[in-house]
């Protein structure tokens, strides 16, 4: 205990150059939390996305492609898929449910999802977790709208608000379907996924809001919404839909069925193994990362290390007291590494405190621009295990100036030095 | 020790083209799937990982080689290794093989371009819940000329993918 307290009035001493090394360690420390977290919440943010759906089908691209603009809403498609070819499909024998995909209009910056109401039936996302309706209920008439919750949280939107639709991604005056308003009919409970961020009309809304529009321009013969509901507005194309099976065994052969069909060129992807292959290749840049903070960790450790032997100078006559007054070889090294370890310990502390602050001030932001939800939890096993390992490094490399010290503490110190 | 009450059932599905992964030698796909008791295994291979050619065999040597090869793709105990919980059976085994039309006047048309080899097998588990992983070290071991083997699998706990090489040859189901 005596060790313990002079260890700890001797640090006071040198407080300052022990605090910028607890810093900078600090920041190392949240440097590697930092990319550990944000790589294992990226990725639970991507698996969690999509739960249950067997396949995706889209028009012939690459796979990532497809499953990035049909689910995460990132990108766009590069060809649409017709209703008849997604109609055929849907009925083959070994499906179970569809559900159509329309993208490419928009709402405020937030995307429009043209399907059906078995869309809140059939999604899944974490696990087999369904769509849950806040409020209200899935649309019914063309002209009804349900909103994600960040849509509704951040434009502020109640039920029954109006909200027109905007052609394109970009939102441009010019392009805006105003003619045709769409009601809030259902908001959406929070799901952490891209749905948060959709607005959802049915496949015939975004044929009514198109159905006077030409190549991407509005014809200048104008269709009311009225008029327009009534026109039978069937849908000639889809972005993507989804599909599950009734028997999973049938997966392998499904997919090979729909990348041979006949009359269009398809695409169909497993969304499982499509997350699964882009996050091996995202795997080796993930490496790299954790590689550059653990040199950056070494490099605050070194730090500390060349603190503690530039004051060995200044401590010579501290140990040769200690010794003169009968301290031991071990209680030299000791007090080094207890100076070490509290450091470090202070460190880690530190920069957890810092990991957390940092996520709870970026998380909306991050959410917002990217579509990760970073999730706040507790430090799992392996980010432990990186502080033990700081801890540890920090003993070992204290063992340096606490040999030095003891060595030369008994003829260095009390000789009288001019 | 499993029964061995297997049922071979040597049919050609000529024509049978797969989206996994283009031809590539040294490459090939191992596909996964089950429900119930029931586990399909796929494997889809360019023909020149299994015979060492992809040709109509020409020779008496290549000809050995063909029947060697076929009828080690059909001792797929040889090359799986499921856990022993999980009590699996073959049921059938079914070898797709390019070279099947003899003295047909398809001859030089094989000779021209690539050919693949499929093999699909099915098991029956009676404990198919302690079905969480597969050891496909034979499949590396009597095949060596397979570098890299591209796995997907799904059940009715989720889809995933993972790469194998004659050094890591263990797949996890649960990681």
């Amino acid at each position: 205990m005596t060790l313990l307290k002079i260890a700890a009035k001797s640090a006071w001493n040198r407080k300052i150059s022990l605090s910028l090394a607890m810093i900078s360690i600090a920041i190392s420390i949240l440097l590697l939390l930092g990319v550990d977290t944000i790589r294992k919440e990226t990725k639970n943010t991507f698996i969690n996305t999509i739960s249950q759906t067997d396949l995706i089908i889209g028009a012939r691209s690459g796979p990532v492609n497809l499953l990035l603009y049909s689910i995460f809403h990132i990108g766009d498609a590069t060809n649409n898929v017709s209703y008849m070819a997604y109609q055929a499909i849907s009925t083959m024998r070994e499906v179970k449910w569809t559900v159509p995909i329309s993208l490419g209009d928009s709402h405020q910056g937030f995307r429009v999802m043209g399907t059906n109401s078995d869309y809140f039936h059939y999604y899944r996302y974490a696990n087999d977790r369904a769509l849950h309706i806040k409020q209200g209920s899935p649309f019914v008439d063309i002209y009804d709208t349900v909103i994600g919750y960040d849509v509704a949280q951040k434009l502020n939107y109640q039920l029954n608000d109006k909200i027109i639709l905007t052609h394109g991604i970009v939102a441009t005056k010019h392009a805006q379907h105003d003619d045709k308003p769409f009601s809030i009919v259902g908001i959406l409970k929070k799901t952490g996924t891209p749905v948060d961020r959709t607005v959802f009309v049915s496949l015939q809304g975004i044929e009514a809001i198109h159905i006077d529009w030409q190549s991407g321009t509005r014809s200048p013969l104008r269709i009311s919404a009225e008029k327009a509901s009534q026109m039978g507005l069937k849908p000639k194309s889809i972005t993507a839909f989804m599909l599950g099976l009734k028997n999973k065994i049938d997966t392998f052969h499904l997919q090979r069925k729909i990348n041979e069909y006949h009359d269009e060129s398809l695409l169909a992807i497993m969304p499982g193994v499509t997350l699964a292959r882009l996050w091996q290749s995202i795997g080796q840049f993930e490496q790299v990362l954790m590689i550059v903070s653990a040199l950056v960790l070494i490099t605050g450790l070194i730090g500390l290390l060349t603190t503690l032997l530039t004051t060995l100078n200044e401590r010579r006559r501290e140990m040769a007291v200690l010794r003169a007054v009968g301290a031991h070889a071990y209680h030299v090294i000791m007090l080094f590494m207890l100076e070490s370890v509290f450091v470090v310990a202070g460190s880690c502390l530190l920069g957890v405190v810092l990991l957390y602050g940092m996520q709870y001030v970026l998380q909306p932001f991050i959410a917002e621009t990217y579509g990760i939800h970073l999730g706040i939890s507790l430090l799992d096993g392996q980010q432990i295990l990186i502080l033990m390992v700081a801890v540890l490094l920090s003993i070992l490399l204290s063992l340096i100036p606490g040999l030095i010290a003891y060595k030369r503490s008994l003829q260095d110190g009390l000789m009288i030095k001019i | 020790m499993y029964k061995k009450t297997i049922v071979f059932a040597l049919v050609t599905v000529p024509g049978l083209t797969w989206a996994e992964s283009a031809h590539q030698h040294g490459v090939a796909d191992l596909n996964i799937a089950w429900s119930g008791q029931e586990v399909v295994i796929e494997l889809h291979s360019p023909a020149d990982n299994i015979l060492g050619f992809e040709h109509q065999p020409k020779t008496d040597a290549q000809q050995r080689q063909l029947v060697t090869s076929l009828s080690q793709l059909k001792q797929s105990d040889t090359l799986f290794g499921f856990p022993n919980a999980a009590n699996c059976v073959l049921k059938t085994a079914t070898i797709d093989n390019p070279f099947a039309m003899t003295n047909s006047t398809e001859l030089e048309h094989h000779d021209e371009e690539h050919s693949d080899i499929s093999a699909s097998y099915l098991y029956q588990c009676q404990q198919s819940q302690q079905f969480t992983s597969l050891d496909v070290q034979g499949l590396f071991k009597h095949f060596p000329r397979v570098e890299t083997l591209k796995v997907q699998w799904v059940s009715e706990q989720g889809q995933s993918a993972t790469k194998l090489t004659q050094e890591d040859t263990y797949i996890d189901f649960e990681q």
